[in-house]
């Protein structure tokens, strides 16, 4: 028994996402930052991507499909997604529904682990 | 032979069964013979009393060997076998074509064995056996010969090799050579020789072990003793259980750590860290480093050549970590028994545990954990991944669309941007496909969009108008190819700049109405460069009077227009650009008429009128027919056509009377800068108009224009290869000058006779030698220069004369492999000239990152050098000689004498005999 109660982490982790639970989580948490904050992310982008243009008006004259990496650079240069992700931890991510679901989840697969090794 | 003989007793079959094998030779009764006597003669198991002589039948006629008399099969002189060729319907196994070598010399290589074995046959592949942990030679060989002929060919040659090869002595060893069809003597002997391989590998590594831990057992006592003996610190106490105890080491550092330290006064950051059994390292042990000699700086002095992750140490001695193992042991090897500080120090070689493969240590310590410490750690990782990925999810679902979404949403960048970019697309192919294609299809592509933005253009401001049609005509004149935009420009600094004034003059006086129109009408003074304002023109036109009017009704409405604009051509609005150019031709014309009687004879501006509107079919002066806009415009040519004679000339005078003349300065040079900018688009056929030289081949039209301009290009060798023979003066005809000259060979002569007659007994290779010697300081004067023949080439700067030494070809002298080898590198580095030059079968002079200047000698077919292989010492040296006397600044070349190839070099000598290509 003592032996059983030791689990590996590692195997736990990738479990957990073979079977389909980090996906689904992963799902779940961009499908509720699209609906509560991706309009001011959106305007954020907005702005950024504005400014980019006013400083290079060359930009505009361009294909978009040229464009559209430019900013998306320069996005990636601001710390905008910095922000957005401490937002989503502080507003998403910490929401006690999810973290006691994921608990559950893992929970489960413990046991299944320790579990399957008293069996063996 | 009816007689039978008597007949032996036939009562005992059984023992000896031959005894009935009787012939009767002669038989008295049939014919007596004298000689032979009254009795029978027997042959008993073929042998008579008389003994037997046989002979060939065929002796008994002379004429035998002459044949069957009268037929024409030929006498053969022995028995022919009848021999098969093994093919697809043969039975049995293929005859053997492999054959396996063994018994290879280790020095002796792959290139060597083929070059031996294709005296046999073709070699299809030559398997030379390498043992795979160091890459040397096995001394094995599979060669297979080529079965491309036939089999039997093959293996004949595989035959051949057997007879001949076995024996053959390659580098000290004699070569053993067997048949081996299908491969499986040489596997069979490959498979063997690895594993003795592999078995002294294994013993090797057994020794080894064994006598590490032999002497780690005689270490472990002798401590022991001296432990006894003496009275040792308590650090060094540990080091019996810890330094060859490993498992336990970690325990007694960490519990010895204090005690150590008091010892040994030293910094921090050297301790040993409590995971050093997961490294690789090497350890020293104290008692080979006394503390207070040795320091941590003399250690870490002594290893400073290697490339060590760091340098600990403890009680037990230091311990120098690696990161990975051939570091180490190589540090090991290098290192071991070598002196620090007079202390000779014995190195240990430490593995990490698993070897390196799955040695990262804080793994293993996070791996396996009690259940929920291991849950909240899994949630842990499992955010953070999360995180992660959010942020890719971020980027790629949200932010990218929302970019996309943003930029949709810009105002878009202004129409004439777009407008712009729309004829730079579609023209490149145009003003070539418009000459060629027929009309119908392709200038409605283009004419269609015109029109959209001609109705946009509809109302605005004049000056809009204006200021747009300008960056439109901008814009199409770019959009050309450069050969139109230079005629464009040539145009516009000759004469249309003059015209534009003009034009422009016209403008202010003429109701402000459709200036713009005009005003680019004029600019677009040459016919082709017209063709798509103009177009645009008219359907402005046509859609102010019938927006719908389409492809089915242009003719008709070209041709409504076309009469307008000849019949009246005195209103402004409604001409067609190109009738302005016309216009001012008629004014040049009157002017012209006044000085002299110009060329054009007929003049009838009414038959024009009539043929354009009676028939609908059109003139075209010399124009080709389908010349885009020929339905309208007469140019130059046509009108030169169409008036036929004076009365024309009248009518036409009377047509134009309302038109201002321009000034076009000559009239002469005018028209002919027409035609010669008409027959530069290629639209008229050489025959009437100046006439450019034929084409010889290598003329190169640049497209600029100028070959100035045209900057840096490389002219291909095919092309060079037309016009260098005619111009390549690198071959002197020989004028054998005077000789009674004092030539440097007499000189040399008569220094030799002083010399004495040395070399009168000498072999003529030691006589080689001796004049090479001479000749070693006499080098002949040369430089090198731009070549007719090639790039660079090397010429003489004095007179040179015949059999005269000229100079050594110096390099780098390498085997075959590695030329080979280089010979690649160079073209993968783009050094498109070969300066290998080889000397015999194995030795290849590279002189083409060292060398002398030798090495520009070019190619010649008729060359006036030669270059020897001689011998110097021993050693073979190339030296060029020039062949025949070489006057001064002539260019040195030699026969490269390469071997023929399949893909050729061509020739660029220039010499009456020359070959046309180098191999």
């Amino acid at each position: 028994m003592e032996l059983n109660k030791t689990v590996n982490v590692e195997d736990l982790v990738t479990r957990f996402k073979r079977e389909g639970h980090f996906d689904r989580l992963r799902k779940l948490v961009l499908e509720t930052f699209k609906e509560k904050e991706s309009e001011g992310f959106a305007e954020q982008l907005r702005t950024i991507a504005e400014t980019e243009l006013e400083k290079d008006p060359s930009l505009k004259m361009k294909d978009h499909f040229r464009t559209a990496p430019l900013i998306a650079g320069a996005v990636d240069r601001t710390s905008l997604y910095e922000n957005t992700m401490e937002n989503i931890k502080n507003n998403i991510l910490s929401q006690e529904e999810l973290k006691v679901n994921v608990r559950e989840a893992i929970k489960q697969l413990c046991y299944k682990e320790t579990d399957g090794h008293q069996e063996t | 032979m009816d007689n039978l003989p008597p007949k032996p007793p036939f009562q005992k079959p059984n023992p000896p069964p031959p005894r009935n094998n009787y012939k009767l030779i002669y038989d008295p009764e049939l014919g007596y013979k004298e000689s032979l006597g009254k009795k029978p003669v027997y042959r008993f198991n073929g042998i008579a009393k008389p003994p037997l002589v046989v002979r060939d039948p065929r002796h008994k006629n002379p004429l035998y060997s002459r044949g069957i008399p009268k037929s024409g099969r030929p006498f053969l002189k022995s028995l022919q076998q009848v021999k098969f060729e093994y093919n697809e319907e043969s039975l049995g196994p293929e005859p053997a074509t492999q054959v396996f070598v063994y018994n290879i010399s280790p020095l002796v290589t792959a290139d060597q064995l083929r070059y031996h074995f294709k005296t046999f046959g073709d070699i299809s592949r030559l398997d030379f056996q390498l043992n795979p942990y160091t890459g040397t030679s096995l001394g094995l060989c599979q060669i297979t010969f080529s079965k491309h002929e036939s089999v039997s060919k093959a293996h004949l040659a595989a035959k051949l090799a057997v007879q001949q090869a076995s024996g053959l002595k390659l580098s000290g060893k004699q070569l053993m050579v067997v048949l081996d069809g299908d491969g499986a003597k040489c596997e069979a002997a490959r498979n063997k020789a690895l594993q003795v391989i592999e078995t002294e590998f294994a013993e090797e590594l057994y020794k080894r072990e064994q006598q590490l831990k032999k002497e780690e057992q005689k270490r472990e006592e002798e401590m022991e003793a001296t432990r006894e003996v003496s009275n040792i610190p308590p650090w060094r106490q540990t080091q019996n259980n810890s330094g060859f105890n490993k498992n336990q080491n970690v325990g007694f550092v960490s519990s010895n750590k204090d005690q150590a330290y008091s010892n040994t006064p030293k910094a921090n950051d050297t301790s040993v860290p409590k995971d050093i059994e997961n490294h690789i390292y090497i350890f020293i042990d104290d008692k080979f480093v006394p503390p207070d000699r040795v320091y941590y700086s003399d250690i870490k002095h002594h290893f400073r050549k290697f490339r060590y992750e760091g340098i600990y140490m403890n009680s037990d001695g230091f311990f120098i970590t690696f990161n990975n193992y051939r570091e180490a042991s190589s540090c090991f090897w290098t290192l071991d028994k070598t002196f620090v500080q007079n202390c000779r120090i014995k190195l240990k070689l430490h593995d990490a545990p698993k070897s390196k493969k799955n040695g990262i240590p804080p793994m293993d310590n996070r791996k396996n954990l009690p259940k929920d410490e291991a849950c909240s750690l899994a949630i842990s990782v499992i955010f953070k991944d999360l995180e992660e990925v959010l942020v890719r999810d971020i980027k790629n679902k949200i932010a990218g669309p929302c970019i996309f979404q943003i930029l949709e949403s810009l105002p878009k960048p202004i129409p004439i941007k777009e407008e712009g970019k729309e004829p730079r697309i579609s023209t490149p192919e145009g003003p070539e496909s418009i000459k060629t294609e027929a009309i119908s299809t392709l200038p409605h592509l283009p004419r269609f969009k015109k029109r959209a933005d001609a109705h946009k253009v509809k109302v605005p401001t004049e000056n809009k108008i204006k200021s747009k049609l300008q960056r439109r005509r901008r814009k199409k004149i770019e959009a050309r190819p450069l050969h139109y935009q230079l005629n464009q420009q040539t145009n516009d600094f000759s004469d249309s700049e003059l015209e534009q004034e003009d034009g422009l003059d016209e403008e202010k006086a003429i109701d402000g109405k459709l200036d713009g129109y005009k005003h680019t009408k004029v600019e677009e003074s040459t016919p082709s460069l017209s063709e798509t304002s103009e177009d645009e023109e008219y359907f402005e036109k046509f859609h102010r009077g019938r927006p719908k009017a389409r492809l089915p009704r242009r003719k008709s409405d070209k041709l409504d227009i076309d009469y307008t604009s000849s019949s009246e051509t005195e209103s402004d609005e409604l001409v067609s650009p190109v009738v302005i150019p016309k216009s001012h031709i008629e004014r040049n014309k009157k002017h012209a008429l006044v000085k002299e009687p110009w060329e054009i004879h007929p003049l009838t501006p009414k038959h024009k009128e009539n043929e354009f509107s009676e028939d609908g079919s059109l003139y075209y002066g010399t124009l080709p027919y389908n010349y885009p806009e020929d339905d309208v415009l007469t140019d130059l040519d046509g009108i030169q056509f169409l008036l036929k004679d004076d009365q024309d000339l009248q009518y036409l005078r009377e047509a134009l009377s309302s038109e201002d003349a321009s000034d076009i300065g000559d009239p002469n040079y005018w028209a002919y800068r027409r035609k010669i900018c008409k027959f530069k688009n290629g639209d008229v056929p050489i025959e009437g108009s100046p006439v450019l030289p034929a084409s010889v081949g290598y003329e190169r039209i640049n497209s600029t224009g100028s070959a100035k301009s045209e900057g840096y290009y490389i002219i291909p060798t095919a092309e060079k290869s037309q016009y260098l023979p005619l111009r390549n003066r690198s071959t002197v005809e020989g004028d054998n000058q005077s000789t009674s000259r004092v030539t440097s060979r007499m000189h040399r002569v008569n220094n030799r006779r002083l010399a004495a007659g040395v070399e009168k007994s000498l072999l003529p290779a030691e006589a080689d030698l001796l004049r090479f010697n001479a000749l070693k300081a006499r080098k002949k004067q040369l430089n090198f220069g731009p070549s007719r023949i090639h790039t660079l080439g090397l010429f003489a700067r004095e007179h040179i004369d015949k059999n005269d030494m000229v100079i050594e070809y110096v390099g780098e002298v390498i085997r075959q492999r590695i030329a080979d080898n280089r010979e690649k590198n160079y073209v993968r580095e783009g050094i498109g000239d070969s300066y290998l030059f080889r000397i015999d079968e194995d030795i290849i002079v590279d002189a083409t990152k060292k060398g002398n200047i030798a090495r520009f000698i070019n190619h010649s077919c008729a060359p006036n050098c030669i270059a020897r292989i001689i011998r110097v010492e021993g050693k073979k040296k190339i030296v060029i000689y020039a062949d025949r006397d070489i006057m001064q600044g002539e260019e040195l070349t030699y026969d490269y004498k390469f071997p023929e190839e399949a893909d050729k070099i061509p020739c660029l000598c220039g010499a009456p005999t020359c070959r046309g290509y180098l191999n």
